[in-house]
């Protein structure tokens, strides 16, 4: 009993070095992270820019919503018709053009290497070659389908022209939905490797008798996978689902170092939203403010998506569950 | 369930004295945790882009520029550290003190060159910097940079250079000259001799002239080319090369002293230009500075180059295929004035305004860009155009100017007088900007996409964007 005693004691006095042990995380966390986010914040309602004439800062003073009426309100006036909206626009496009095909196929993956009547074999081979693309860094695989979708001569036009399926090379790089398209593939190969692994892992923790019941019942694939998988995968497919439009709305790297001027050519039309704010912040008259008020924008587009994607994907029976057995408490207490 | 809660009880506590335990041992032990904290560290790091970046600039702090410390240099490329060697081997131990830090890339150069200066008290703040002609004014027009008579230069240094030199990177509130150029950069059409002779029976640079004294007949003599050579040979390599031909032209600049954003009617020329060599297919329709671009020297496929001093060593020699007469296209070019005389780039080296040695700095700008002596030795061993009028007539005299690259033709007898005549009243600290974004809607509207009005209006549009304060006419 002694030792017991002395051993809760010795417990609670080195319990405060678990505040030490984490403590660099916090402080870390509140100098790169906490300041820089409230410094934004205040920042978005101020004017704060750099007079190339002189080169020399304006500011920052405050200038209440200033910034966020030219974000808004394009010049003629009319609403959302700004370059802010147009690059949330491109961001979005180019998100749902991967996002959608990349889980898709990821399901249908995750559902083939999980079954245990099909049992494809060389499993793990299939697996390394699916994740691959992800592990090559996104500079080396832009620089590749630049190079790749080159006009007038990059390998593609070539074989386009030489095999006769086109007379004339295309300017695959200068056209809007073609860039939009390449932007959106290379994501789309990049990422759905690393979704078809995390919905593998969520697929395999769904108990094996639950498919086996259904099977012995004369369940079809399709039934099983409808009404067995989906349903229980929910929880990680909300996870893929708010990390990916997350990422998504993120997105930089590719459409950066794909396009040839790094602005989203052709005419901004893939120009994303942190490539915007990137340039606002450190191209032409450097306008901290404006890029600040841009990025509690994004942040607040980003809440909205993620809450939706919460919302939808809420778990409605379990909800219905808890409303019907509070229902049956109140009437039972009502019948006492 | 008792259970449970007692073994959960059981391990944390085996867990914690094992790390206490750690711990009471004093230095040393402390690796399982550092782990662990590095993990999250990390992950925080690339979140926010743009606070860490101003953060770290400062982090220096402890180490404040003395005397004895190294003497930073800011430049994008090899060019600036290949001409100091001649000051260094003026100079003797002046290269122990300079750090040469070559930035790499010309597009990040200057937001590089932002951040830098806004902490001053870093080690590795630049003492020099190179400029680049599109934005150089940036500098000059406010304090981060010095007036060179702070570092003991006089009016006498002067005399030598071309007069447009001194006039670019002149302070506009005060006059005082706040930077230096070693180079002297007048533009020239350069083309195939061999080409020019085979498809327009051209032999000598007067009649290449008159071939392309107007852009209609530049348009004429390109049309002329695609034929005859059957489509193999083209005038220009990428519609972008005639950019700087038009821009130099302009009579105002992009944005008056009174902040007042203008477009020059010579621009709409420029677009219709590009335009035209897009829709009539005249050029290999190439991208400037492309690896497909950069090949262009070295096969038949351009006849020809827009450029300046500097692109005659550093763009076409470097790509000709070879190093000596016969070799690849080495010595089958030649110049002349094209439709427009103009003027290409050229780097300016300047003091910072927290330079650490004054003195030093001035010596660095003597020995490069006022020493007669030092400049003479550059040019006739680097062929480059300095900014030094002695200099080049000594060379010109002395026959130096014969350059077996361009099958004897003498480059300074070509460069001289269009350097005297140099006008660069077309500058703003805008450019570089300003040339981007009008690039983006000149694409548009030479490949149909868009007409000219809404081209040259999204052009502006992108420029109020980029710099608010402007007022547009």
């Amino acid at each position: 009993m002694a030792k017991s005693k002395s051993n809760k004691h010795k417990t609670v006095e080195y319990g405060r070095y678990g505040y030490y042990f984490i403590a660099p995380f916090f402080i870390v966390f509140a100098i790169f992270q906490l300041w820089p986010l409230i410094y934004t914040l205040g920042l978005a309602f101020c004017e704060n820019y750099t007079d190339t004439m002189w080169n020399v800062e304006v500011g920052p003073t405050f200038n209440g919503l200033q910034n966020f009426s030219t974000i808004f309100v394009g010049s003629d006036g009319s609403l959302f018709d700004t370059y802010t909206f147009r690059s949330l626009g491109a961001t979005l496009i180019m998100w749902l053009m991967n996002f959608l095909p990349q889980i898709l196929l990821a399901l249908l993956l995750a559902v083939w290497f999980t079954d245990t009547r099909v049992k494809i074999k060389a499993q793990g081979a299939y697996k390394i070659l699916v994740f691959m693309p992800n592990i090559i860094t996104a500079a080396t695989i832009s620089v590749l389908f630049y190079k790749l979708f080159d006009y007038p001569n990059g390998p593609i036009n070539q074989f386009l022209v030489n095999s006769g399926i086109w007379d004339v090379p295309y300017q695959f790089l200068n056209t809007k939905w073609a860039t939009r398209s390449i932007i959106s593939f290379i994501n789309f190969w990049m990422w759905y490797g690393n979704t078809m692994i995390v919905l593998t892992a969520g697929v395999l923790g769904i108990s094996p008798s639950l498919f086996e019941a259904a099977r012995v019942d004369g369940a079809t694939s399709w039934q099983i996978f409808k009404s067995v998988t989906l349903p229980l995968l929910r929880p990680i497919m909300l996870f893929s689902l708010v990390n990916s439009a997350i990422g998504g709305l993120q997105m930089y790297d590719i459409p950066k170092l794909l396009t040839t001027s790094g602005y989203g050519d052709p005419d901004y039309t893939t120009r994303t939203m942190t490539m915007y704010i990137r340039e606002l912040a450190f191209s032409g008259a450097r306008q901290m403010g404006k890029a600040s008020a841009v990025s509690l924008v994004l942040f607040v587009v980003t809440l909205f998506f993620s809450l939706a994607l919460f919302y939808i994907m809420r778990d409605k029976d379990a909800i219905r569950e808890k409303k019907a057995i509070k229902a049956a408490q109140k009437a039972r207490k009502g019948a006492n | 369930m008792k259970k449970k809660l007692l073994s959960v009880i059981l391990s944390t506590a085996m867990i914690a004295s094992v790390l206490s335990g750690c711990g009471g041992n004093g230095g040393g032990t402390a690796t399982t945790p550092a782990t662990d904290d590095a993990a999250p560290a990390a992950d925080a790091a690339p979140a926010e882009d743009a606070a860490p970046a101003e953060d770290a600039a400062p982090a220096d702090d402890a180490a404040p520029a003395a005397s004895g410390d190294k003497f930073y240099i800011y430049s994008w490329n090899t060019e600036l550290q290949e001409r100091l060697a001649y000051v260094f081997a003026a100079n003797p131990g002046m290269e122990d003190r300079v750090e040469y830090v070559n930035v790499g890339d010309s597009g990040i150069y200057q937001e590089r060159i932002d951040q830098l200066l806004q902490a001053p008290d870093a080690q590795d703040y630049p003492d020099m910097i190179a400029f680049e002609a599109a934005y150089i004014m940036k500098y000059t027009n406010s304090d981060q940079t010095l007036d060179i008579k702070e570092l003991g230069l006089t009016d006498a240094d002067l005399g030598e250079m071309y007069p447009y030199t001194l006039t670019v990177p002149t302070d506009k509130r005060n006059g005082a000259i706040k930077g230096l150029s070693w180079q002297a950069c007048p533009g020239s059409f350069m083309y195939r001799t061999d080409l020019a002779e085979s498809l327009l029976g051209v032999t000598s640079p007067e009649e290449m002239q008159a071939k392309i004294s107007t852009w209609d007949d530049f348009v004429a003599t390109a049309h002329e080319i695609k034929e005859k050579s059957g489509d193999a040979t083209r005038i220009l390599s990428s519609n972008g090369d005639i950019a700087e031909v038009f821009r130099s032209n302009m009579e105002n600049p992009w944005v008056d002293d009174n902040g007042v954003f203008r477009m020059d009617p010579i621009m709409e020329q420029y677009m219709d230009m590009v335009k035209t060599l897009e829709q009539e297919d005249l050029t290999q329709k190439t991208s400037t500075w492309t690896d497909e671009w950069n090949a262009g020297p070295s096969t038949d496929s351009v006849f020809g180059y827009f450029g300046c001093t500097w692109f005659l060593h550093w763009t076409i020699k470097a790509n000709c295929g070879g190093s000596a007469v016969g070799e690849g296209t080495y010595g089958l070019w030649n110049m002349c004035q094209g439709p427009m005389p103009y003027y290409w780039g050229g780097t300016w080296l300047g003091a910072t305004a927290g330079c650490s040695d004054k003195e030093l700095a001035g010596q660095i700008m003597k020995g490069l860009c006022c020493d007669t002596e030092i400049m003479t030795k550059m040019s006739s061993e680097t062929l480059d155009y300095v900014n030094n009028k002695t200099a080049m007539q000594t060379l010109s005299d002395q026959g130096a100017g014969a350059y077996d690259f361009l099958g004897g033709q003498d480059f300074i007898a070509v460069f001289s007088p269009l350097a005297d005549n140099v006008d660069v009243s077309f500058m703003s600290a805008y450019d570089q900007k300003v040339n981007d974004l009008l690039g983006t809607q000149i694409t548009e509207y030479s490949l149909g996409n868009k007409d000219k009005e809404t081209a040259i209006a999204d052009f502006k549009a992108a420029v109020a964007e980029a710099y608010p304060s402007l007022t547009f006419e």
